[in-house]
């Protein structure tokens, strides 16, 4: 069966946010990880399962200063900073 | 109460995200790197897993060699963006080049964050951190002052943790969670303590049992019965549906009826599939939560990238656990033999999340 309809199949039951975090697989594509790009999940952090020792997921890329840290605080917020998901939202 | 029971429709959905999980265990993205660069800490507590003191007679990790492997065995093989580097320990402010080390990682362009007792954050400190790119942080709180200068067996604990976590807080951009081992002789409190958080301003928490590892295994009153397990579950479910805090049980293991219900996601453990370690002598393997020995390989002599992609079988086929209790069970497609820091060197189970319920 077709990843999209599974997908669909797990939304309908009602478990769209409980089977998000496989959600990022790409089947049929290379099973390598390629480096920096055309792969990479945008919001591949927000789907991250929380781990044991873990940390929560960090909210979208903030902008990187010159010297290539992340800026902190408020001047930071960009407009794509996705809104944090209630829990159990389906 | 939701116990043991699965209805009809979370087991269809369960089937279906059984099926989509085995994708991604073929595919094994690695998109979590914790860096357990130490194992000193300026506590010594009564559960601690890694059994973690001042001077545990092995020394830190040098930044250079962590840096070394990033930069040679996973950075030519991932978008760093998507990789999120965990700091990790023992704790881990008492290394002095943690906030280096920040730097460096965020350099690289990884998220990166940290698990901490909070006992040495100061405003300093924390304000070095976050502008060394720290990202996200666990503060470990395990209920009230009683409890927690008990466990922590340190009388100054609870009120350094508290602090931490309101300067953490306050910190905008910073995802952040605080961490609580349940006791038996928490679990009464954990209304009130729940309260307490929301009224500091908490919005993310995360509670968990302990599990007979380390110096845990050395002391059966920090666990809790099957009733008080039971009790936690349905405590957590019930904080859930109020909404007013993000409270989720940690992904120890399956919970049958309560899947989906005290978590956001069904139940996985991602250790080797999606999550690597390097731990402070160098070993390779899943989650720093693993103890038991499944390291699959070392950084000072294989290459971390080619045992990421090579190796790892343990974690990536669970079959070998279907064992003993875990033997003739119908809910093992579903649980995989539970978390990979539940099984023992020989691979025997230490106890099963669902047969509590």
């Amino acid at each position: 069966m077709n990843r999209k309809i599974k997908f669909a199949l797990a939304a309908l039951l009602g478990f769209s946010a409980a089977c998000s975090s496989v959600r990022h697989s790409s089947a049929g594509k290379d099973r390598t990880q390629e480096r920096v790009g055309a792969e990479a999940q945008p919001d591949s952090l927000e789907r991250r399962i929380m781990v044991m020792y873990g940390v929560p997921s960090p909210e979208r890329r903030q902008p990187v200063a010159s010297e290539g840290v992340p800026m902190s605080g408020p001047a930071a917020d960009s407009s794509d900073t996705p809104t944090e998901t209630a829990p159990n939202a389906e | 109460m939701a116990g043991r029971r699965l209805g009809l429709r979370k087991r269809l959905a369960l089937d279906i995200f059984s099926d989509l999980y085995r994708t991604t265990v073929a595919e094994h993205r690695l998109d979590t790197l914790f860096w357990e660069c130490t194992l000193r800490c300026n506590l010594s507590c009564r559960h601690c897993g890694s059994d973690c003191r001042v001077d545990p007679g092995v020394p830190d990790m040098p930044l250079e060699d962590f840096l070394r492997v990033l930069d040679e065995e996973v950075t030519p093989h991932v978008d760093p963006a998507s990789v999120l580097v965990i700091f990790s320990g023992g704790e881990v402010l008492v290394r002095e080049d943690l906030e280096l080390a920040g730097r460096e990682v965020s350099r690289r362009g990884y998220p990166w964050g940290m698990v901490t007792n909070g006992f040495a954050l100061t405003e300093r400190r924390l304000r070095g951190l976050v502008d060394a790119g720290l990202r996200s942080v666990s503060v470990s709180l395990d209920g009230f002052e009683r409890e927690h200068n008990h466990i922590r067996c340190n009388p100054l604990s609870y009120g350094r943790a508290l602090d931490a976590l309101r300067l953490i807080v306050r910190e905008p951009g910073l995802a952040y969670d605080v961490v609580t081992c349940v006791t038996g002789a928490s679990v009464p409190l954990l209304p009130e303590f729940r309260d307490m958080l929301i009224a500091e301003g908490v919005r993310s928490w995360r509670l968990f049992s302990i599990f007979p590892v380390g110096r845990a295994k050395e002391d059966p009153t920090l666990r809790m019965t099957d009733a008080q397990f039971r009790q936690m579950l349905e405590f957590i479910r019930t904080t859930r549906e109020e909404g007013r805090i993000d409270a989720s049980y940690a992904c120890e293991g399956f919970l049958g009826g309560y899947e989906a219900e005290v978590r956001d996601q069904f139940y996985q453990c991602a250790a080797g599939v999606s999550v690597a370690s390097i731990r402070v002598d160098g070993s390779i393997s899943g989650c720093t939560s693993v103890r038991a020995d499944f390291h699959q390989g070392n950084i000072y002599r294989d290459r971390f990238w080619e045992v990421w992609q090579n190796r790892f079988e343990p974690f990536r086929n669970r079959e070998w656990a279907r064992r003993g209790e875990c033997a003739d069970c119908r809910m093992f497609r579903y649980c995989l033999g539970g978390g990979m820091h539940l099984h023992d060197d020989n691979g025997d189970l230490l106890y099963c999340h669902y047969k509590r319920l």
